[in-house]
């Protein structure tokens, strides 16, 4: 399957336990991205396939923080077009050790995503073009992933979340939208696992703080 | 700053250390109940049978997040569009073309022989915005350097060539050619008029020379005209 030279450092590591002197070796997670990682640094034009798989993840992050499609599309192909440059510098990082099914290619995409939405975020509040009201609107009601579930519980959800402060409102977004599971939210927010696992459920709690409110006509 | 935190050092008691350390153990222990509580969730798409102790408001937020906060897919447009734009980089970058920058790039065509391109390959936009050049259609359908290749055999590529289309193109292997020709006309130039003339001339020349009254014709005969033109 893999070209020899290839995918073949440190796929075993020592694993030291409390107690025992030196267990058998086991194998450090495999990144499901390496081969096609590899690939596209070996050839740019194989970056298609990352692109596919990860291009509707990185949307709806966008999405979900800019609250405008046209700025998630250009936001999004910023990110791509910056990923694709910086490709040939990407090294993994065996840091996803505790998660198998860890990416690091998926969390480095996902921090250059973070940095480039925060700065677009920043840019809006400057110089805003559109009335907030407008920047924040809901996504099109006709727009099939929000024609799947009863709009009024997606409106609730968007509202509440929108009024959730940075990280934990990220950490949220990646962890339902995104899936990730903690340790790479944690990689790509910058923070400890614990930290995000407090971050996920005190924005939990906010949530169902705000659900309790009564809703104002707006 | 320094004496605001002795001070906080200071007032912290033991007991109220410990009181502390206890309520961030506690809220530990519930993060990571409702962590285990999403990967659950998350996992089997639907509301599951949630643990004892487990806030309730906390799991009726995770199940509306869960159920309510989809995924959004960019247009088909949208993406196919980045795509191109990916795959124009791409080939920029893979290749060394040197694509968009104007210069001249050299793609290999059949292993042996290299072709320099200009970059526009084919296509030159007019004023009016139309596309000229055979590769023109592709060009203006969006198509990439990497496309228009892929349709071309190099044999067509030449054709393209001879076909004027690239106004100054440069065959490598035919400049060598050039240079053996060139050398080779020169060789037989030299051959046929070059030091076998010279050397009769001067052997003319010298006869005239000894000559007395003879110094013009002698001139005139190294400068290969002869006596009677010079005299004419």
């Amino acid at each position: 399957m893999f070209s020899s030279g290839l995918a073949c450092n440190a796929y075993t590591a020592p694993v030291f336990r409390k107690g025992e002197r030196l267990r058998a070796t086991q194998p450090v997670p495999f990144d499901p991205d390496r081969p096609a990682v590899q690939a596209a640094q070996r050839d740019p034009r194989e970056f298609e396939i990352l692109y596919r798989r990860y291009v509707g993840q990185v949307y709806s992050f966008a999405i979900y923080e800019l609250g405008d499609r046209h700025a998630a599309e250009d936001v999004t192909a910023q990110i791509f077009l910056q990923a694709l440059a910086a490709l040939p510098r990407f090294r993994e990082q065996a840091a996803a050790a505790s998660d198998p099914a860890a990416s690091s290619f998926r969390v480095w995409l996902f921090q250059i995503a973070r940095n480039a939405l925060r700065n677009e975020r920043r840019r809006v509040r400057r110089h805003p073009v559109a009335p907030l009201s407008t920047a924040l609107s809901l996504p099109d009601a006709a727009d099939p992933a929000v024609a799947a579930v009863e709009h009024d519980a997606f409106e609730r959800a968007w509202r509440v979340i929108q009024r959730l402060p940075g990280d934990r409102r990220r950490a949220l977004i990646l962890r339902f939208v995104d899936e990730m599971p903690t340790p790479q939210i944690a990689a790509v927010l910058g923070r400890s696992e614990g930290a995000v696992r407090v971050l996920i459920h005190r924005g939990l709690r906010s949530v169902a703080e705000e659900l309790r409110r009564p809703v104002r006509p707006s | 700053m320094n004496l605001h935190l002795l001070r906080r050092a200071s007032d912290a008691s033991p007991l109220r250390r410990a009181s502390d350390g206890r309520a961030l153990a506690a809220a530990d222990a519930a993060a990571l109940r409702s962590d285990a509580y999403i990967e659950e969730l998350l996992a089997s798409r639907e509301p599951t049978v949630p643990p004892a102790d487990l806030d309730p408001q906390v799991r009726n937020a995770a199940e509306l997040l869960a159920a309510a906060l989809v995924r959004f897919h960019p247009s088909f447009r949208f993406e196919e569009e980045l795509a191109g734009r990916l795959r124009r980089l791409a080939t920029a970058t893979g290749t060394g073309t040197g694509m968009g920058t104007g210069s001249i790039g050299v793609a290999p065509l059949d292993g042996r022989r290299m072709v320099a391109l200009r970059p526009p390959l084919a296509a030159t936009t007019s004023s009016e915005g139309q596309v000229s050049g055979a590769l023109g259609p592709l060009r203006a359908a969006g198509a990439g350097e990497e496309e228009i290749r892929g349709q071309l055999r190099p044999r067509q590529l030449v054709a393209q060539r001879q076909a004027d289309v690239l106004p100054r193109q440069v065959l490598m292997g035919g400049a060598i050619a050039s240079g053996v020709s060139l050398a080779g006309m020169a060789l037989v130039a030299w051959r046929l008029g070059g030091p076998a003339g010279i050397v009769r001339r001067a052997r003319a020349a010298g006869d005239t020379l000894l000559a007395p009254g003879r110094a013009v014709p002698a001139i005139a005969a190294i400068a290969g005209t002869s006596a009677g033109e010079e005299a004419g």
